[in-house]
């Protein structure tokens, strides 16, 4: 019996050692050690063995299955470890593409922007507002200190729609908007569409994009305005940029001022860009003239602000260097999709 | 405008070259755009000389063999010019000379012919910027032999001024007030341009001439002089290169000098042809309806009683301010001038230049509110510039002035604190004082206030108020001096309005979560596409002055715009998935409707339109990005049948969207004809949504739902119906058989074709089967996959 026993370790060695699959090996264990398998049947009989026989062959057979089993389980590792192996050696050519991109979604770089922008404002406590396009004569014009009779009114640069409305031509509107329904001190920061009535070339349009804030509080100077503008400049440009302030005239602010700022490009050595002048002209600002405070009754004598302006397409085109302003409203999406 | 250098430093003594001048102008004053240089290069080579002999040249058509004497020595010169006559008097470039350019003149045979030299043009001498005709034809009583420099300087720099930098600033129109500005700048002495000369008609030159102004209020201040004597000459030299440089050309001796003035002063003034005028009589009136007047520029205009005139007893001979007429123009032969120097009101003159499309140099000055004082200035100017140029001429008149202005005093008091507090900026009284001195304010003080009284050429409209002074004071103090500063504010979290935060996170969404891309189209509808989109005209908001006859009225809707976008990009790709959101605008009575809307719209060029199994994929994907839209958006919604579908989609293929009881918006394929209309290839799905109904939802308020303890198991089952059932139904009677148990009911499959009946389809769900108590039992779960099939099998579908 012992002999018999020896066979059968032998006999399964060659075996499982010899199995290439994991199939046979499962077949393997059956044969051996299935509820119906050689070893299991020769000890399912220990109990029928002369009484001296019984614990050799018992002790005996147990040892070979808990040998057999092992085996198995080694076996079976290799095998696995082989076939990782294999399959390291797998080759891809990583140039290669899917056949059916998928296609990807953009937001127009105006809109981009415009959400950078008012990230920036949020984190300085503005508040971001927006007003109607289709505006009363009034909150575009008189409110904002344009009289009766100012060019801007004309037909050549407005929008009518009857002598009471227009296509607001900036988006100082909804500066008197906000006065009215905010308390001072506050802050504000207004998005959004505007229109004039101009041919369209590749630097005009006649709708584009303005953002314009309001900073209303006790004592508000120059000095405030030229920090502010300082600050967010730099946020939005990634850079340190140095700005510098010229008389400018814009009815609704006294003093006016316009803004330029120090070359992107060139770091002011003077580039085609700036026209070799080192400043680029960037936005039109000033203190809150008193009139406009007085016509949504805030008394200038105890509130003072500043107010700033600029075109969204500008700060566009000379981030992405975009050359024609026309592709904004263009609708092309090789244009979009770049962004 | 233009500035010259030269002429400016003819008012202040300043060293600043050109360049520094453009900076500092840049940053205390107006905008300089540009700095032009005109350079002449001083050399003996071009003298004058006179055409003795014109012969032609025997080689060739247009050119003459002329003999010209420069009175030294007689030479002979090849000329292509066709102005010359025997016995002219011109500027000759001798052999050596370089002319501008680097344009050198050199001894040389021209089709076979010796020239020694050249006959110059005013362009080619660099004096004249305007090509005249031809070669330039000197004044009779040249000397010969007279070398170009000892003419005068014609060299110079000219600055580019921007116009709009200087609308709200009437004194900076001419050469004086930017030279006051230096000299406030620099510190340094304004010449003073008073003429001490006595405007008055000597006995014997007495000519008459009857003033009358009819509308006081158009034309406050009327003045004017009258000169006789008058030799209408070609202007000297250096008039004609300082016109030419700053933008006029020369024309003669009185139009040249009332330019030149202009340019000095801002001042607009217009010279009359005394024997014109019938009856010695000049009225200012309104015109009459439909009058017309022949203007300068040989343009007959008609004019309308809005129209402020000059006129003679019978005829308008200008329209005041804007352009002198015709019938009173100076020419060659005139012999005795008016002088008109005027002070109009300016939004008469900027109406009656907008009505007749027609800026001139007077017009754009008129408009921006002159100094009235500087009618009778001008007219001294004149008269003493003219005298040196036509020295016979004689003062014939005294000086009319018939004005009704009164001399403005405004008075300003500001508290030095006041403009500190402004600036941000440690300022001093004296300091301020000092800058607004220098500007030809007057100023007093006490220990903390200054009294600022204002010069009339700044009291027009421009200088009212103490910020106006703090501006000024701003400015010549320097803007660049002053320190950033962060302002101290209170601190608050903003809030936005929730359109403004709905908007963003929309936009957000459908570019980064389901991939459309934004598109931006303007804000005007084509009149081409009311028609093919069936939309009424008179629900529409129109444009009183569209920029074109195809646009006039606001979009309703931002799908016609969108369509209009899409084969366009559908040339570069097969699959768009684009979306605006931007406000429309209708007309409900009287009344404008402006909301926001969002549309969104899916075109693939390639897919056939006929083939209804894409297209309901197609559909079903389309309906899942609303879907998932809403959910991020935490926006219960469902997907109803249209009692009244869009007209725009097709009739089946098209469902609105509810939240609630509110229709939200609409979506579905668009139908066939229209996108044939539109050139639109393929399958096209759109959407629109009203932001404004959007808005007003409130999100849904997540709570949590434990997670399961007990295993769930999951039923299967395909049933076959007729193709019209509902999905929705199937779902619904299924959930019904066990409220407690039936966790989820899901469609997995679809099917339609030969192994079916015609009208029959099959469906596939899944039922997902969870106890919230214990691990169910098999025989539950057989439990109610029986009660399932029977239910189902009562509605008459088959299992398979």
């Amino acid at each position: 019996m012992e002999e018999k026993l020896r066979t059968i370790k032998e006999e399964a060695h060659t075996e499982i050692t010899q199995s290439q699959s994991e199939t046979t090996l499962r077949e393997i264990e059956i044969k051996y050690l299935g509820r119906n398998g050689i070893l299991t049947s020769i000890l399912r009989n220990v109990k029928d063995l002369k009484p001296e026989d019984k614990p050799i062959v018992g002790k005996l057979g147990n040892e070979i299955k808990i040998y057999i089993a092992n085996l198995i389980e080694e076996q079976s590792k290799k095998l696995q470890n082989k076939k990782f192996a294999e399959q390291e050696k797998e080759w891809i050519d990583i140039s290669a593409y899917t056949l059916e991109p998928k296609i990807t979604g953009h937001l127009n770089p105006l809109t981009s922007l415009q959400y950078e922008l008012e990230d920036i404002f949020k984190n300085m406590g503005f508040h971001v507002w927006e007003g109607p396009y289709l505006e009363k004569e009034e909150y575009n014009f008189t409110a904002l200190n344009i009289p009766q009779d100012h060019p801007a009114r004309d037909m050549q640069d407005t929008f009518w729609i009857d002598k009471n409305h227009v296509l607001r031509t900036h988006t100082s509107p909804v500066q008197i908007r906000a006065m009215q329904s905010l308390k001072p001190p506050f802050r504000v920061i207004v998005p959004g569409r505007v229109f004039r009535y101009e041919a369209t070339d590749a630097s005009h349009e006649n709708t584009f994009y303005q953002l314009e804030g309001l900073m209303i509080d006790k004592n508000i100077s120059i000095s405030h305005l030229i920090y502010t503008m300082k600050t967010f400049l730099s946020a939005i440009l990634h850079k340190d940029i140095e700005i510098r302030l010229r008389p400018g005239y814009f009815p609704f602010v006294e003093p006016g001022l316009e803004l330029e700022i120090s070359c992107i490009f060139c770091d002011k050595k003077g580039c085609s860009i700036c026209k070799h002048g080192g400043f680029i002209e960037l936005m039109g600002c000033g203190l809150v003239h008193p009139d406009v405070l007085k016509y949504v009754n805030i008394d200038p004598e105890v509130f003072s602000g500043f107010a700033f302006g600029m075109g969204l397409e500008r700060l566009v085109m000379l981030k992405h260097r975009i050359n024609d302003i026309r592709y904004f409203l263009g609708g092309d999406l090789r244009f979009v999709t770049q962004f | 405008m233009l500035l010259s250098y030269n002429w400016l430093k003819e008012f202040v003594d300043f060293t600043a070259s050109p360049e520094e001048l453009k900076k500092i102008l840049t940053e205390k004053v107006a905008e300089v755009e540009n700095v032009r240089v005109y350079k002449l290069d001083i050399n003996d080579k071009v003298i004058t000389a006179q055409i003795q002999k014109i012969e032609r040249h025997p080689n060739a058509d247009k050119l003459t063999y002329c003999t010209v004497d420069t009175g030294s020595e007689t030479l002979k010169i090849v000329c292509g010019a066709k102005n010359h006559r025997e016995g002219d008097k011109v500027f000759l470039a001798l052999d050596g000379a370089v002319l501008p350019e680097n344009f050198k003149i050199k001894k040389t045979i021209i089709r076979g012919l010796e020239s020694n030299g050249m006959l110059c043009s005013g362009k080619e001498l660099g004096i004249l910027d305007e090509e005249t005709e031809g070669i330039m034809i000197l004044d009779s009583q040249t000397p010969l032999g007279k070398k170009l420099y000892t003419f005068g300087n014609f060299s110079d720099y000219v600055l580019e001024i921007d116009n709009k930098s200087i609308t709200h600033r009437p004194d900076l129109w001419g050469h004086y007030g930017f030279a006051r500005e230096i000299a406030a700048i620099y510190g340094k002495e304004l010449k003073k341009l008073d003429s001490s000369k006595q405007l008055k008609s000597s006995a014997h030159h007495e000519l008459p001439l009857t003033i009358r102004v009819e509308n006081a209020e158009a034309c406050p201040r009327y003045s004017a002089l009258i000169l006789d004597n008058i030799h209408i000459t070609s202007s000297p030299l250096w008039l004609k290169f300082r016109l030419n440089t700053l933008g006029f050309r020369a024309i003669n001796s009185v139009v040249d000098v009332t330019n030149y003035i202009l340019l000095e002063l801002g001042q607009p003034t217009h010279a009359f042809d005394y024997h014109k005028i019938k009856d010695t009589t000049i009225v200012i009136r309104d015109a009459k309806e439909n009058e017309t007047i022949e203007t300068l520029d040989g343009t007959k205009r008609t004019l309308a009683k809005t129209n402020l005139v000059i006129a003679h007893n019978t005829h308008p001979i200008a329209i005041a301010g804007v352009m002198g007429g015709k019938i009173t123009e100076v020419d060659k032969a005139t012999t005795a001038i008016i002088i008109e120097s005027a002070h109009f009101h300016p939004t008469s003159i900027r109406k009656t230049s907008t009505h007749f499309e027609l800026r001139t140099e007077s017009s754009m000055r008129f408009e921006k509110a002159l100094d009235p004082n500087l009618t009778t200035q001008a007219i001294a100017r004149i008269t003493e510039l003219l005298q040196t140029i036509d020295t016979n001429s004689a003062i014939a008149s005294n000086v009319f002035d018939i004005s009704r202005v009164q001399d403005k005093h405004v008075t300003i008091h500001v508290p030095i604190d006041f403009v500190q507090k402004k600036i941000g900026s440690v300022l001093s009284l004296e300091t301020a004082q000092e800058i607004l001195e220098r500007l030809d304010f007057k100023v007093e003080t006490t220990k903390d206030t200054l009294m600022v009284s204002v010069p009339s050429f700044r009291a027009t409209k421009d200088i009212r108020i103490k910020e106006d002074i703090v501006e000024e004071i701003g400015r010549i103090y320097g803007y660049n001096k002053i320190e950033p500063q962060a302002p101290l504010v209170p601190m608050y979290i903003p809030q936005n309005p929730r359109g403004v935060t709905l908007t963003r996170t929309i936009k957000t969404i459908l570019a980064t979560t389901l991939h459309y891309s934004e598109i931006l189209t303007h804000s005007f509808i084509k009149n081409k596409n009311i028609d093919v989109c069936s939309i009424n005209k008179d629900e529409l908001v129109k444009l009183q002055n569209p920029l074109s006859h195809e646009e006039e009225y606001l979009k309703p809707s931002l799908i016609p715009n969108l369509l209009d976008m899409i084969p366009k990009n559908a040339k570069h790709m097969h699959e768009l998935k684009i979306f605006e959101l931007c406000n429309v605008f209708s007309k409900q009575g009287m009344n404008h409707d402006e909301h926001t809307e969002l549309a969104m719209i899916v075109n693939y060029s390639t897919v056939d339109p006929f083939d209804s199994k894409t297209s309901s994929s197609l559909f079903y994907a389309f309906k899942e990005d609303i879907e998932t839209l809403a959910h991020i958006l935490k926006i219960p919604v469902s997907i109803e049948e249209a009692s009244k579908p869009l007209k725009w989609l097709h009739s089946k293929k098209s469902a609105c969207i509810m939240s609630g009881e509110t229709t939200l918006g609409y979506f579905g394929e668009l139908s066939l004809s229209l996108a044939q209309q539109f050139d639109i290839r393929g399958m096209t799905f759109i959407a629109t949504i009203n932001m404004e109904k959007l808005k007003n939802l409130s999100t849904a308020q997540k709570n949590f739902i434990s997670l399961p303890k007990y295993p769930s198991s999951d039923l299967e089952f395909s049933i076959v119906s007729s193709k019209t059932t509902k999905v929705q139904e199937i779902e619904k009677i299924i959930r019904a058989v066990n409220n407690e148990l039936i966790d989820n009911v899901r469609l997995i499959a679809h099917y339609e074709g030969t192994q079916l009946g015609e009208n029959e389809k099959s469906s596939s769900f899944k039922v997902t089967l969870q106890s919230q108590s214990k691990t169910l039992e098999d025989e539950e779960i057989k439990k109610v996959q029986t009660i399932i099939i029977q239910t189902l099998e009562q509605q008459g579908w088959k299992l398979r």
